[in-house]
């Protein structure tokens, strides 16, 4: 996998179908726009926690760390779930943010939400 | 200051309103099911995620017709199963609620709100199986044994337990029901392409599982608050009581080569399927006898990999969480941590 096409910020937003990387936790894995980070991860080995699979308990949470804007902007659970504080600091639900282009993201356990 | 527990209400409340804003049953989904009959020409769930010998040449002749029929099969019997253990939740939601919160609270409200959805889960899948196996009442918790066994077990912890005690054992008994069911409903239709899946099978799917999404989430969340205010003896008798349960869910589904459980369920769902008219011109006999003599050796697709990898890690952090470790043969014990790490 050459330098181009490791997760970058100026990748932008590309076509569904359109294949992307994401990179969890320093590890780049494959997959297409559309799908969420969550679905790329497990089919790479299970490369990020989760629980329920449907944006109720956050285990999944990740921090973006380069191309949140290639991420369908949050809404509906995601903006329940998670702390306005979180949302400001790039935290996301990976089994609800849905892919446009490349990004890179870490596990996020730290959430301000958790006492 | 906020407990824990406290947070947790405060957002699975937000979440069941959210799901709720619009007027969204499952029941309608059911009913076109019941109305419609099968649609022979879509799949219910993905065919690699039923451990039968398609490679056989009896099977890799199947149509499109009888592939539709087994999968709707399959889809049938995993609702049976969920339907039955939904039953026990029903049972015993309000009174773990009125043992440990006051009447009508937010607290109070998330498990009186689960059971009502519960309820519309229960018709729905009643009228599944009224469809596709013509049997309403294969949802019957009594036709599963480890449901039976559960619900006399609760009934004796009952008498035994203090309030936050029993809610505890309930709703982590629970948790280990939804895990399992979820393995089987999350996955059944990973990899399986929008335009082969039965719309209806696609809509149950989605929107049970979004529901369920919050019980699992209850059931771990309250459950935990709940055990950390038991006393210590209660404690031990809770712990002991889940790691009984996770140790028989470790021994059943992580065999040395596949689930046991897994095997079963696709070749119950095959003997209903072969009583279907699309089957007659096959030897349907012949077929389930194939399915149990090639058990062990069907590969296991990777959806079915993902769905073991996913169900291992939960057990593993139930456990971590409760401090106890599942007794089950060496070599089991082996299987499960390698999928859990």
């Amino acid at each position: 996998m050459d330098a181009t096409s490791r997760a970058n910020t100026t990748g932008g937003p590309q076509e569904r179908g359109a294949r992307v990387v994401v990179n969890i936790n320093g590890r780049d894995a494959f997959g297409t726009a559309g799908e969420t980070i969550l679905e790329v991860a497990d089919r790479a080995g299970g490369l990020l926690d989760s629980q329920c699979l449907a944006g109720a308990c956050g285990t999944c949470m990740v921090r973006v760390v380069e191309g949140a804007e290639n991420l369908v902007p949050p809404g509906g659970v995601e903006e329940i779930l998670l702390d306005p504080k979180d949302l400001v600091r790039n935290i996301r639900l990976s089994c609800q943010a849905r892919l446009r282009g490349n990004v890179r993201v870490v596990s996020a356990p730290e959430s301000v939400n958790q006492s | 200051m906020k407990t824990e527990l406290d947070v947790l209400v405060e957002k699975q409340t937000a979440l069941y309103e959210h799901a709720h804003s619009q007027p969204i049953e499952l029941k309608p989904f059911g009913f076109a099911l019941k109305r419609e009959g099968i649609d022979q020409t879509r799949l219910y769930c993905n065919p690699s995620y039923l451990p039968l010998p398609f490679h056989h040449d009896a099977f890799t002749g199947l149509s499109r017709a009888q592939l539709s029929v087994l999968t709707a099969s399959f889809f049938a019997r995993v609702y049976a199963e969920i339907a039955g253990s939904e039953l026990l939740a029903i049972k015993y939601n309000n009174l773990v609620a009125e043992g440990v919160f006051k009447r009508y609270s937010d607290d109070y409200m998330v498990l009186f709100n689960e059971t009502a959805e519960e309820c519309d889960h229960v018709v729905t899948f009643r009228a599944i199986n009224q469809a596709v196996v013509g049997d309403a009442t294969a949802v019957d918790s009594r036709n599963f044994p480890h449901l039976v066994s559960a619900l006399s077990y609760l009934d004796m912890l009952r008498k035994k337990l203090s309030g936050e005690a029993f809610g505890a054992s309930f709703l982590l008994l629970r948790y280990i029901l939804n895990l399992a069911l979820k393995q089987l409903e999350g996955f059944m239709q990973l990899g399986l392409d929008a335009a082969e899946t039965a719309p209806v099978a696609k809509s149950i799917v989605t929107h049970h599982s979004s529901d369920e999404a919050r019980h699992l989430t209850t059931s771990v969340g309250i459950g935990m608050a709940l055990y950390r205010r038991s006393s210590a003896a209660e404690r031990k008798v809770v712990a002991n009581t889940v790691k009984q349960a996770m140790s028989s869910m470790i021994f059943a589904r992580f065999g040395e080569t596949r689930s046991m459980l897994h095997a079963q369920l696709a070749q119950d769902a095959l003997a209903i399927a072969v009583r279907h008219p699309a089957f007659a011109e096959l030897d349907g006999a012949r077929l389930c006898s194939l399915a149990k003599e090639f058990a062990n050796e069907v590969p296991l697709s990777t959806e079915y990999a993902s769905s073991q990898r996913w169900l291992a890690r939960q057990v593993q952090r139930l456990s971590a969480d409760l401090e106890v470790s599942p007794v089950v043969p060496e070599i089991i014990m082996t299987n499960f941590q390698r999928l859990a790490s």
